[in-house]
């Protein structure tokens, strides 16, 4: 049986064989190198095999010279990829050495195909006939090239290159790679530079074979990549079950997984919350489905955010509205982080949402109640207020009523009680500077608080008083509008009393508009600028209106429009306002209701006191 | 004692509102005696005086509804017509069920304040004199002696003299002798009267013995 042929065939058949695979491996997945440069080593062997069987069948020195200077083109091809594995897969070895070797490499194909008839040879003589194997092979005769030293100098560096690579590789914990690789890589190529050798040396019994020996590295490489395989399998199952664990977690945890590719805008979302919005498996998700599955209040905002996050965000979080399939509206927050290619462009953002409802609602029901609590203080310490005020007020009235009451009778009598009626004027006097200080006392309770004045930003004041006043607003059914200009200077003044000061005219417009038709309910709060100096803020309702001849007088203490009214609020204001080096006049609405302005100065143009 | 003159008595914390009232009723005709505290017209004010006290509801100290008792266990018990700066209903209840004669605001109108001064004075003038004849009947039934006590009940019970002998184990003559004693004792010429007497004084038919007098009208 003729082994030589039946061995290199079988040799040239399992590196092409294992070539295909590991090209297959690279087509699919292009960045795995290692493969593709595993593929071309091996076909390159595959190739080295077929130029040996040729070789060793060669009939004149000239085709054997003819062949050996072609081998070297599969041996360089073969032996570059070699080392580029290595460096690949171990990711060690040092580069200088790898770019000698592959000039060293690309030196010696230039001088076999320059010096004749190779770069092995000087000359070869004859062809040496010998019988192995069960077949009859050639083995050269002839003259060694001294060129073919630096073949000899490039498998020194490519030794060198192996050797400094797989230590670096130990030392870095890949010690299976780096002994496998390291060991199988020196064994072969020295098997090689033995056989080569040999045959160089001439006449020496022995098959031309650089192939043998470098299936030994093929099959080394083989193993390792295979075991990446199957490494590669155990990752997946590893995945599969840390996968299930995820899911699991999310389940427990309420949460639900999402991914969105921003470049060709296609999102990817866990089961749960496919299952939510109510798709089916099959339908792609892009942004604007998920937006059509928020409430519509929701939409503008949530995009807004996510156009900010993708501008120039790293986090993304936004709270929603979500729709079910079933018409429910459950609070969800999702919060993700965006991931950018390297020239900074979004590329994806990827992130969990949660289902908040129930801390959404208990923040509502918190906001009403706080609402609700102010509301409740407000009214109470003006019933408190009210209740004192009425008290202390009615001692003095009440002993000026009496004592009119009698100097009226003293003076009827005959003769009149003059000097009584005189002690009665006098206490009179006493009782109404009293009456006046119980009134001053009350001012007093205003001002007692230290003013602090600082500028404020008008729309965030009504906006506040707003938000206050918000439940009493809705359980009346009237609308408040707000029409304050963003733009308008800050004024300068105290928060509290300036808050206060619009409560009081916004509850006194609610009050006005009660029992008033439907379209009628209407608070208006509009500001505008007067000149450099003041701004004037107006507050409107369309209530009934203030009866002319009050008009005047409406903002006295004790005045009042209200059946039940202490005529304190206004006065109250006009207080305010005085502190604040501003006016305050009321006017009637030709369409109906009240008006009631107030000017202050503005921030910068105030002078301080 | 000066029963003929009532006199108002004003109670009130505050001066100026006290001398107004003070000023107003006088002027109105009333005899006035004011106290800027109930402790102080408690101890000031003279033990039988007739008229009714004018009280601030809310004082410092003792407030009007302890005055109103104070008084109404008093040998005095006056009508009292309370004045408040602030209606309270609570008190106000309070004050009207304990009989009270009135309850207005410092502000109310003077027709009302006189007219409620009005009323408790006359109603004092009755109660005095109410007070006044079951003092008189009482005394004259404590001048009656045991055995005559015992004979009253039963003549009030409607026995006959011989019943009322076989009870007591005494003869009929000497029962006779008691009931023209007590009949003269108490100034009544026949049964009918005696009965309607003894009911003013607070004696029912039976043998209980005479009660001190009722407290005031409720």
């Amino acid at each position: 049986m003729s082994w030589i042929t039946a061995i290199w065939s079988a040799t040239a058949g399992v590196c092409l064989t294992l070539a295909g695979v590991h090209f297959l491996v690279w087509v699919k997945s292009r960045a795995s190198w290692a493969n593709l440069l595993f593929s071309i080593a091996a076909g390159s062997a595959a190739a080295c095999a077929g130029f040996e069987l040729a070789l060793m069948h060669a009939q004149t020195p000239a085709q054997f010279g003819e062949l050996l200077r072609w081998l070297h083109v599969p041996v360089a091809v073969m032996a570059v990829s070699v080392l580029w594995f290595v460096r690949q897969y171990l990711q060690a070895g040092r580069l200088w050495l790898a770019w000698l070797y592959c000039v060293l490499r690309a030196v010696t194909l230039i001088l076999t195909f320059s010096l004749n008839p190779n770069l092995n040879f000087r000359e070869i003589t004859g062809l040496h006939s010998i019988s192995a194997w069960g077949e009859t092979i050639v083995s050269p005769i002839g003259v060694k090239n001294p060129w073919t030293n630096i073949t000899h100098a490039s498998v020194v560096v490519l030794l060198v290159f192996v050797v400094d690579a797989a230590t670096t590789a130990w030392r870095q914990g890949l010690r299976q790679r780096a002994f496998v690789v390291g060991v199988t890589f020196v064994m072969g190529i020295i098997v090689a530079v033995s056989f080569s050798e040999l045959m160089n040396r001439g006449g020496a019994p022995v098959p031309v074979t650089i192939s043998l020996p470098f299936l030994i590295i093929i099959l080394g490489m083989a193993y390792e990549l295979s075991m990446d395989v199957l490494n590669a399998n155990r990752l997946t199952r590893e995945l599969r079950e840390s996968q299930e664990r995820m899911i699991l977690a999310t389940k427990a945890a309420n949460l639900g997984l999402w991914e969105w590719d921003v470049i060709r805008d296609e999102i990817w979302v866990s089961d749960a919350i496919r299952s939510r919005i109510g798709l089916g498996e099959a339908k792609r998700l892009d942004l604007d489905r998920i937006l059509q599955s928020l409430h519509p209040d929701d939409r503008a905002k949530t995009l807004q955010t996510v156009r900010r996050a993708l501008e120039d965000g790293n986090e993304f979080e936004a709270e929603y509205r979500s729709i079910s399939v079933s018409g429910e509206s459950r609070w969800f927050v999702a919060r993700g982080q965006v991931e950018r290619g390297s020239d900074g462009k979004p590329l994806r953002i990827r992130g969990v949402s949660v289902d908040i409802t129930e801390r959404k609602q208990g923040e509502i029901e918190l906001q009403k109640l706080q609402s609700e609590l102010a509301h409740i203080q407000r009214v109470s310490a003006t019933g408190q207020l009210a209740t004192t005020l009425a008290h202390e007020l009615n001692q003095p009235l009440g002993a000026i009523l009496r004592n009119a009451e009698a100097a009226e009778l003293f003076l009827k009598q005959n003769p009149p009680d003059v000097e009584e009626v005189q002690a009665i004027l006098a206490d009179i006097k006493r009782d109404d500077q009293r009456a006046g200080a119980v009134i001053d006392r009350v001012r007093m309770l205003l001002k007692r608080r230290v003013v602090e004045f600082e500028p404020l930003v008008l729309k965030q004041l009504v906006d506040q008083v707003a938000t206050l006043l918000h439940a009493e607003i809705q359980m009346h059914h009237v609308t408040l509008e707000i029409d304050v200009p963003a733009a308008i200077p800050a004024v300068r003044g105290d928060r509290v009393q300036l808050q206060q000061l619009l409560l009081n005219l916004l509850l006194n417009g609610l009050d006005a508009l009660a029992g008033q038709s439907p379209e009628r309910l209407q608070l208006r709060v509009r500001a505008r600028r007067l000149d450099d100096h003041f701004v004037e803020v107006a507050v409107m309702d369309r209530g009934t209106g203030i009866p002319t001849e009050q008009l005047a007088r409406i903002f006295d203490p004790f005045v009042t429009t209200k059946a039940n009214g202490l005529g304190m609020g206004l006065s109250i204001c006009q207080t305010i306002i005085a502190i604040h080096e501003g006016s305050i006049w009321a006017e009637n609405n030709p369409d109906g209701g009240a008006i009631f302005r107030f000017k202050l100065p503005t921030a910068d143009e105030r002078v301080t006191k | 004692m000066n029963r003929s003159a009532p006199t108002v008595f004003i109670v009130d914390d505050d001066t100026s509102f006290l001398s107004g009232v003070a000023r107003l009723l006088r002027a109105s005709g009333f005899a006035v005696k004011a106290f800027a505290s109930a402790a102080e017209f408690l101890s000031h004010r003279p033990p039988a005086a007739a008229g009714c006290v004018i009280a601030d509801l809310n004082m410092p100290g003792m407030d009007g509804l302890a005055l109103q008792s104070a008084l109404a266990q008093s040998d005095n018990p006056l009508p009292i017509v309370f004045l408040t700066g602030q209606g309270d209903i609570p008190a106000s209840v309070q004050a009207m069920r304990n009989g009270a004669e009135d309850f207005l605001t410092k502000l109310a109108p003077k027709g009302e304040l006189l007219a409620a001064v009005e009323r408790a004075v006359q109603r004092d003038g009755r109660d005095r004199a109410e007070r006044a004849r079951r003092r008189e009947l009482q005394s004259r039934f404590e001048q009656l002696t045991p055995r005559e006590q015992e004979v009253l009940s039963h003549v009030l019970r409607g026995q006959l003299n011989k019943q009322i002998a076989a009870d007591l184990g005494i003869d009929e003559r000497s029962v006779k002798r008691h009931r023209t004693s007590l009949m003269q004792k108490l100034e009544v010429h026949s049964v009918a009267l005696l009965a309607q007497l003894a009911m003013e004084a607070g004696i029912a038919g039976d043998r209980r013995p005479i009660s001190p007098p009722a407290s005031p009208r409720p």
